[in-house]
């Protein structure tokens, strides 16, 4: 072609045309959703907070800080939603971060400009931004008051910022002492009827059994740890009783109500050996340090293992997803979720692998951007009560269920046993300020109406295994040290070192290889600064501790 | 022409490598291709190899139902379509007048542009800059900073340098003006490197996924990778949420637990497809321009 | 070379004269000039962020300046010998063998006569910059796997080893893993610029070369090579300035996310450390002055191997 520019013109031209009136259409941040402007006067359900005569339409934005999420239906497409939008006027928009979290929170506040409501994890960076741009809700906190019913005083205070003030609303709280957690050991049924039963308790049980493993069937991995060692934690923690797994993660061992240094604690070390010789010996999967999350699912799902640990294996994902698979080919195959796998002589009902945060998953709060904050509180907070949960959850009264038991959590009625999965899946709206003891405690009454074979597997392993092996961690609010101070930097190069180190002594061929690095890591731990990043976290653990008062 | 025995032995030799090599590239694409139309459920078993097992269309329905897709494919169109003519027009002209030694301050220009190659404000200043142009939030934050490149200034530049200098005498001594120069000759005997040029820059374009994730937030705005991921996040993030009923912790790699392989691999083949397209359809002007011959004469 | 055309002239050629002579010239600079200060000029101050501590909240101007503080943190740190290693070794193997790769890519296609064969390869051999590292990774874990992968099925099978190795557990195997799976995505995309730049050579060339009895080797090597090394100069002179840039998404995934402890020894680059512990935790001061350490060091590498070339060659940047 001698002139590609006049064709280029034209081109150009088509779609300048095209574009503009693209971006003319796309002038507002909310598509497809009508916004309810439907004022119908209260129905049965209304709970007395919201109403004053007819609602106000309120609408706000509610900004979601993780990379993964992306709304999957409007505001008002489940049933809940659909009840909240209609009767009570309630819209909001939820944000997402297109996949750039850590960006697109930086350039708001950079450019002053925030959403209404941002949901994000608990934690020093969360600190910053909610004392910068957080509206203090103290002086809200008692007149609508569920927050403080539901979550608890103690859960509050815990939560307040430094200058005293509440702030952050959480999600999936927990009140009262029932716990959660999903770490933990399952065993191949199969294999292990074949091999007799054994007993499976303790390490030495483990070694015998996955020996006997080894050398009946030649192709099967022993032992298969999840990725990145995420398990590493649960095996820490089941060589003391009553463990504060938590505090591995920070390199650190909780001792007689103080932080001390991982060397100081001798059962550290213990925990670290086994996984050596386990390893060394060949029981467990080789790849453990390479293995995508794909890979490990692959191996769960084709029941080439007898033992397997992870930190999510009482989940739909691993364990149950493996266990379905299995299952097609009979009755007899499968897993099963074991109590943990612990010290010899240790009393085993005291044995905790799992922690939890009375404090929830994360926390939302709401900015000075927000136009009514007040108003928007007293919807969130309504939202958090039990009839908020109910409505979010499970759909209103007349739909799912039409009574509620003693306890307050909702009957399902006929029409939900006859409804598909997929039907199911589809009730329960955005909730991000949940009500854990009540929402568990509600799906376990309809789990346990379910004769026994159809019960979920991952409800059946949380609630027989799981659950009784957590502990709460509540009292790890807040004791990470700052990202930009010293004890932040050290922890940084903390983490790096016993990454490293880790991955040297499980690998190493022998004992003495196995002492030499540890012993590396030990002086290197000291040269960066261990102690000192030891006695920040101590402090911080004493003030939670004094907040928390003596338990 | 007459070949040699040698010579015949050495073309198969590298036909032979290069099928070869064709292979390695073949079988990984077949496979994502296998696995796009697989059960994700079924794919998390393994050992899909250039079949499907499971065969399935749900995961091209869950990418392409959903209605934002459309809007973002003519977002990304637009996008290529005017980013790279706006990029080619303005840095091809650049990278001409560089490579005149006699222009004056070249070497201020080079050392000037160069230098931005190396330091840059970072995101937030960036942003900032975006904010007061009143960028933020249009469709034209993803192709105006997109003009100028330096990189590919330079490429413009070595090419337009090879041109032969008889040629611009002989066209200037017949009264010709740099402009007409550039445009009706200059240009006319590059356009393989414009050809590549815009290769590239259309394949950058139509791939970009984070500037409109920082820049953009109304959805109708976004382009088509970008969306893509939007998609297949909301359908991964839509389980885990139901997960997360149950405990609160160890969010560390979950999502990964979720990502369906074949969603995300069906997204790939839907974003690709188009764009390959792209490179055999430009390949034809990297054919020499036709009027070096008329120097000789 | 063109010389200006000098006219006749009475009074000394001024500089005004003599620019606006260029008019045209220069006006086809002018907007890229305006282009470049606009957006890469007016935000450039955000380099100086690496010289404060800066605090997001407070704004550029109320943060405190800090000199070289994070500067020195990063050189003082006992892993920097390690971070500098892996990132100069790892560039230096990816541009010992992945700069050549493209350049044979290209000659072996155009040694390639049938016209559709040419081009079906050609598309085909560019297809895997188009598949995401992602993906990619998980690919590489598959073929690699110690289990089942097929490499380790196929040495097997041919007699090479006994067992099975674990390939992505090894130190000694990861920068090769990395440069073949670099070259093996990239190479057909990167052989287009050197591909364009063969067609722009004289068949006329070619023809007297067979002429006088040149064998194909010897084509390549007096007439091909020669007419390309422009373009094979000024490239090899920009990537010697990215020396520096080791590479980030295939490290980051290969090394699962940088949490592989037993690769961290030859994978710890200083793209890989920013992200850890710059980009990660928001320590925007602290990744912008490595960043700024970096860019120092490119710069550095690139005025050199632009004074080699203007020496040794006559193309070079500036």
């Amino acid at each position: 072609m001698r002139k590609p520019s006049k064709i280029l013109v034209l081109l150009v031209t088509i779609i300048t045309v095209l574009s503009l009136v693209l971006s003319g259409c796309g002038g507002n941040k909310t598509s497809g959703n009508t916004s309810g402007e439907t004022q119908t006067p209260g129905t049965s359900n209304q709970p007395a907070a919201e109403e004053d005569g007819k609602p106000k339409p309120l609408k706000f934005t509610w900004y979601i800080h993780y990379d993964w999420f992306s709304p999957d239906h409007q505001w008002g497409e489940r049933l809940g939603e659909k009840h909240i939008l209609e009767t009570m006027g309630v819209e909001i928009e939820f944000v997402s971060p297109n996949g750039a979290a850590q960006q697109k929170l930086a350039t708001m506040i950079a450019a002053d400009e925030f959403p209404d409501v941002i949901c994000m994890d608990r934690g020093p960076e969360a600190n910053t931004l909610m004392m910068n741009v957080g509206v203090p809700l103290d002086d809200w906190m008692y007149k609508y008051g569920n927050f403080v019913n539901e979550a608890g005083e103690e859960t509050i205070n815990m939560l307040r910022n430094e200058d005293g003030k509440w702030r952050q609303m959480p999600n999936w709280y927990i009140s009262g002492d029932k716990g959660n957690g999903n770490s933990g050991w399952i065993i191949n049924k199969k294999i292990y009827k074949e091999l007799g039963e054994p007993r499976l308790e303790t390490y030495d049980d483990l070694e015998a059994y996955l020996a006997k493993v080894k050398q009946t069937y030649p192709d099967v991995i022993p032992m298969v740890v999840d990725p990145q060692w995420r398990c590493k934690r649960v095996i820490l923690g089941s060589f003391v009783e009553n463990a504060d797994v938590w505090a591995y993660d920070l390199h650190a061992v909780v001792k007689d109500n103080n932080l001390v240094s991982i060397f100081d604690e001798p059962t550290y070390k213990e925990g670290l050996y086994t996984i050596y010789k386990l390893f060394n010996k060949g029981y467990i999967n080789q790849d453990a340090f390479t293995q995508t999350q794909e890979q490990f699912l692959e191996k769960l799902k084709s029941g080439n293992l007898a033992v397997a640990i992870s930190g999510a294996i009482a989940t739909e994902a691993e364990g149950e997803a493996g266990h379905i698979e299995l299952v097609k080919n009979g009755p007899e195959y499968g897993y099963k979720m074991i109590w943990p796998i612990h010290k010899t002589g240790l009393n085993k009902d005291n044995i905790k692998v799992n922690d939890f945060s009375s404090l929830g998953w994360n926390i939302s709060f709401i900015t000075k951007s927000a136009k009514e904050p007040e108003r928007i509180f007293e919807f969130i907070d309504w939202l958090t009560s039990k009839e908020g949960q109910t409505i979010i959850q499970f759909g209103p009264k007349g739909e799912y269920w039409d009574e509620v038991d003693e306890n307050g959590y909702p009957i399902p009625n006929q029409r939900y046993h006859n409804a598909s999965d997929d039907e199911k899946n589809l009730i329960p709206g955005n909730n991000w300020v949940g009500n854990t003891s009540f929402i568990d405690g509600a799906k376990a009454a309809r789990e346990m109406l379910l004769p026994e074979g159809q019960r979920k597997w991952s409800t059946e392993a949380q609630v027989t295994v799981a659950f009784k092996t957590t502990k709460n961690s509540v009292a790890a609010y807040g004791i990470q040290p700052p990202v930009e101070s010293e004890e932040g930097y050290i922890r940084s190069r903390l983490d790096e070192l016993v990454n490293n180190y880790f991955a040297k002594m499980v690998f190493a061929k022998n004992d003495g290889e196995f002492e030499q690095q540890f012993e590396l890591m030990k002086q290197e731990m000291h040269e960066a600064g261990y102690e000192k990043y030891l006695n920040y976290l101590n402090t911080k653990y004493q003030e939670n501790l004094a907040k928390l008062g003596a338990k | 022409m007459l070949q040699s025995r040698s010579e015949k032995i050495a073309n198969y030799i590298i036909i032979g490598l290069l099928i070869m090599f064709c292979f390695t590239v073949l079988y990984p694409f077949l496979n994502i291709l296998a696995i796009s139309f697989n059960v994700g459920t079924d794919t998390q078993k393994g050992g899909i190899t250039l079949w499907p097992r499971a065969f399935t269309t749900e995961n091209y329905y869950v990418v392409l139902h959903d209605s934002r897709l459309l809007n973002s494919f003519f977002i990304s169109v637009a996008r290529t379509v005017l980013g790279t003519a706006s990029h080619i027009f303005f840095t091809a002209m650049f990278g001409y007048a560089m490579s005149k030694k006699y222009l004056l301050n070249r070497k201020f220009y080079m050392i000037f542009s160069i230098f931005t190659m190396y330091f840059s404000g970072g995101l937030i200043p960036v942003f900032l800059l975006f904010r007061d142009l009143k960028l933020i939030d249009t469709f034209w934050v993803m192709v105006i900073p997109n003009i100028i490149s330096v990189w590919d200034m330079i490429i413009f530049r070595t090419f337009f340098s090879e041109l032969p200098v008889e040629l611009e005498e002989s066209a200037k001594l017949d009264g010709c003006n740099d402009y007409l120069y550039y445009f009706k000759i200059a240009i006319p005997l590059s356009t393989p490197v414009i050809a590549a040029v815009s290769v590239f820059n259309a394949i950058y374009h139509w791939n970009s996924w984070f500037d409109a994730a920082v820049f953009i937030n109304n959805e109708k705005l976004l382009p088509i990778q970008t969306m893509l991921n939007n998609i297949i996040n909301a359908n991964t993030s839509a389980q885990m949420l139901m997960e997360m009923n149950a405990s609160a912790q160890e969010l560390i790699s979950k999502r990964q637990q979720f990502t369906s392989k074949s969603l995300v691999s069906a997204a790939m083949m839907v974003t690709t497809i188009p764009i390959i397209f792209v490179y055999p359809f430009a390949q034809k002007y990297f054919t020499k321009g036709i009027m070096v011959g008329s120097l000789k004469g | 070379m063109a010389k200006k055309i000098q006219p006749l002239k009475l009074k000394k050629d001024s500089y005004i004269m003599r620019f606006s002579r260029q008019w045209q010239l220069q006006t086809m600079v002018l907007p890229a000039i305006i282009f470049i200060f606009i957006f890469m000029y007016l935000p450039m101050w955000g380099v100086l962020i690496g010289f404060k501590d800066y605090n997001i909240y407070k704004g550029f101007a109320e943060s405190p300046w800090v000199g070289l503080k994070h500067f020195r943190y990063f050189i003082n740190l006992p892993e920097f010998p390690r971070i500098m290693k892996n990132t100069l070794g790892i560039s230096i193997a990816k541009l010992v063998f992945g700069f050549p790769a493209p350049i044979i890519l290209a000659l072996m296609l155009n040694e390639v006569m049938n016209a559709s064969l040419r081009r079906t390869i050609q598309t085909i051999s560019y297809l895997p910059h188009f598949i995401s590292w992602v993906i990619v990774a998980g690919f590489v874990f598959e073929l690699l796997s110690v289990n089942n992968g097929s490499v380790n099925l196929l040495l097997r099978w041919l007699g090479i080893i006994d067992e099975n190795i674990n390939w992505m557990s090894r130190k000694e195997y990861f920068w090769g893993i990395l440069v073949v799976v670099n070259i093996w995505k990239g190479v057909g995309f990167n052989a287009i610029i050197y591909l364009a730049a063969i067609s722009g050579i004289d068949p006329t060339l070619y023809e007297a070369a067979v002429v006088e009895g040149a064998g194909k080797l010897k084509r390549i090597i007096y007439i091909t090579l020669p007419c390309i090394s422009t373009t094979i100069i000024i490239l090899l002179i920009l990537s010697v300035g990215n020396i520096l840039n080791a590479g980030y998404d295939d490290i980051m995934l290969l090394t699962n996310m940088g949490k592989n402890g037993i690769l961290y020894d030859v994978s710890n680059t200083i793209d890989i450390h920013v992200y850890t512990w710059g980009i990660e935790k928001q320590r925007f001061s602290y990744a912008t002055a490595v960043g700024v350490f970096k860019s120092v060091l490119n710069v550095v590498m690139l005025y050199s191997a632009n004074a080699i070339s203007r020496k040794l060659s006559d193309s070079s940047l500036w």
